[in-house]
């Protein structure tokens, strides 16, 4: 395994920024710097999902990936890097709580989605409109409480309404959901953990 | 129902539960649904901002409930709603009020806010109660942090009423004994030592943080220096007694790995259960989320002595691995008190005393505190078959 994805799978947050500026001065492209910290963020997904790592080490993974994001950003923005798709992403109305949303926006940026985060608590207007604007693929909505339920399904309510919803793919996360709420909300694919989510999100691209 | 009756169903009810947590048969299944005042003050009528702000309200809702639902065997905790005018008083920034600024919530909310830093953990560890009220309480509640004497007299209005508060549920719960028969579940609440320090003082992204980045031996510390007030804090206001129990919700342990459980998680909060049993007291504790990888540790804890409610748990395993340890709660799914049909409430009712109720030790609930949107329709069907089928 190449050294830098060895050390963001081993969670070296230190090696691994050193290794990120290393590459910069060697002059490696700032894609291919990104593709390889991707295999690993990756692969700590898929050691989530084999019950080897846990929500901790997702956590630690999202803020090394921010950290790296941090060094490269100055340059990013003239690099040409690859782009899955677009995910606008909330926590729904009447519902706070966001660290299961942080974890999964991590790994979907970390995995070549660009996220438009509209925070918690979000109101579904502001959803539909956000759509509109920004055209994703996707739109992901978060909750932890059973109590939100009615949220999402109004939420998804509003974007029928609205006329766009042939235009997304909505997955619901968070603790509580099942594919009852799935099915009684009318969205498309639900999970209950950040890394199986991304991977819901690519094939939901490709449905 | 006049004062003999009650009495007679209180004792009954107490009875009940009393013999499920020591593993032995009652009547029958008790029913404890968990319940914190949410979906009461909802089917009553009231909104959460009403019973926040007036607890003769929030009383109202739940004798509603026991009218309606006398298959209940106890009220969980229904004190959970609290006293808006003492978090107002106080200033506290901890929660997300429901109802508070024209917000629709429908529940109380917990920010995670982290108010302790990661260098600040000898300061902890050297004197907790000093670290706590001095630097602590000022960042949780803003009128507190105020300059003298604007903090003094936040800190009498928040304490006056939490007097009245605590005055007016003690006459309640003597009440609903005395009209109701009907047992108030939680008897005192108290924290596992490392849930305390993520609830209160680093946060969860925090302190999930730390047991990379810090020394083990650092949080291990810190949660030793937090025990002594975890016990203090359960037995404060309450006498040592098999009923009602000490309620201690389980937070973290689900999200960590097996080795920081037993390193870091478990060897605390046993010696927590200790502690209070050797007391005289009986502890419940809610296992949030799931609690598979971490089952078998449950089987050091007092025989006896503990109920042990379950969010994600296959009860059958429960049954066989701790079940002559622990007594069981659980673990009814929430979605089919919200959108199910009577024949699955009956169905899952049937099943889950099948699994885990033969000989006793079982306590009939469901996986999640209650919301808003619970179907009281369905709430009927799941009392009726926990009667019908939990019969001994």
């Amino acid at each position: 395994m190449d050294e830098l994805t060895r050390a963001v799978v081993q969670l070296e947050e230190n090696q691994v920024i050193e290794i990120v500026r290393r590459e910069l001065k060697k002059g490696t492209p700032v894609e291919d710097i990104v593709e390889r910290c991707r295999q690993g963020m990756e692969a700590v997904g898929e050691k989530f999902s084999q019950g080897e790592y846990y929500l901790p080490d997702l956590i630690m993974a999202g803020e090394i990936f921010n950290s790296i994001l941090e060094v490269l950003r100055p340059i990013m923005a003239e690099a040409k890097t690859r782009k899955l798709g677009k995910i606008v992403l909330a926590t729904v109305k009447n519902d706070i709580h966001d660290i299961g949303k942080n974890v999964f926006k991590g790994f979907a940026e970390a995995n070549g989605f660009v996220v438009h985060d509209l925070g918690v608590d979000v109101d579904p207007e502001l959803i539909v409109s956000t759509i509109k604007e920004e055209k994703p693929e996707i739109v992901g909505l978060s909750c932890l409480l059973t109590s939100a339920f009615d949220s999402i399904k109004d939420t998804i309510e509003r974007i029928k309404q609205a006329g766009v919803r042939n235009q997304v793919k909505i997955i619901i996360g968070g603790a509580p959901v099942s594919e009852e709420l799935k099915n009684w909300s009318g969205a498309d694919a639900f999970t209950r953990s950040a890394a199986e989510g991304v991977k819901i999100c690519k094939e939901l691209l490709e449905s | 129902m006049n004062q003999c009756e009650a009495a007679k169903l209180y004792e009954e009810r107490v009875n009940r539960i009393i013999k499920a947590m020591q593993l032995e048969e009652p009547d029958r299944v008790p029913l404890i649904p968990p319940e914190e005042g949410f979906w009461v003050s909802s089917y009553a009528g009231y909104s959460v901002a009403d019973v926040t702000y007036d607890y003769s309200l929030m009383a109202a809702a739940w004798e509603k409930a026991f009218d309606d639902f006398p298959e209940w065997d106890a009220a969980y905790a229904p004190f959970c709603v609290w006293s808006g005018p003492m978090f107002e008083f106080a200033g506290i920034t901890q929660f997300a009020l429901a109802g508070k600024d024209g917000s629709a919530q429908k529940m109380h909310q917990w920010k995670q806010v982290s108010c302790m830093s990661a260098d600040e953990y000898e300061e902890l560890i050297s004197d907790p109660y000093k670290f706590i009220l001095e630097k602590i309480v000022p960042r949780r509640c803003r009128e507190l942090a105020k300059p003298y004497p604007v903090n003094a007299i936040a800190f009498s209005k928040a304490f006056l009423e939490f007097l009245n508060w605590l005055e007016f549920w003690g006459k309640k719960a003597e009440e609903w004994k005395n009209k109701y028969g009907m047992p108030v579940l939680a008897g005192g609440f108290t924290e596992a030592p490392i849930d305390f320090l993520m609830d209160h003082l680093r946060g969860f992204k925090e302190l999930s943080l730390d047991l990379r980045q810090l020394p083990k031996d650092t949080i291990i510390r810190a949660c030793e220096a937090l025990l002594p007030y975890m016990i203090k804090w359960a037995t404060i206001g309450s006498r040592p007694a098999t009923f009602p129990p000490i309620f201690i919700p389980l937070h973290f342990a689900p999200f960590i790995s097996p080795r920081d459980f037993k390193e870091l998680y478990w060897p605390t909060f046993r010696k927590l259960v200790y502690s209070l049993v050797e007391l005289g007291y009986s502890v419940i504790i809610y296992c949030e989320a799931d609690w598979t990888p971490h089952l078998a540790y449950l089987k050091e804890l007092p025989k006896g002595k503990v109920i042990a409610q379950f969010e994600t748990m296959d009860m059958k395993k429960a049954k066989r691995l701790v079940g002559d340890t622990v007594c069981l709660m659980g673990n009814l799914p929430y979605d089919l008190l919200v959108y199910g049909t009577k024949e699955k409430i009956e169905e899952y009712t049937k099943k889950l005393i099948d699994e885990a109720g033969a000989g006793g030790g079982f306590i009939m609930s469901a996986n999640k505190i209650f919301g808003e949107n619970v179907d009281p329709r369905l709430m009927r069907y799941w009392c009726e078959a926990t009667v019908k089928y939990g019969t001994y």
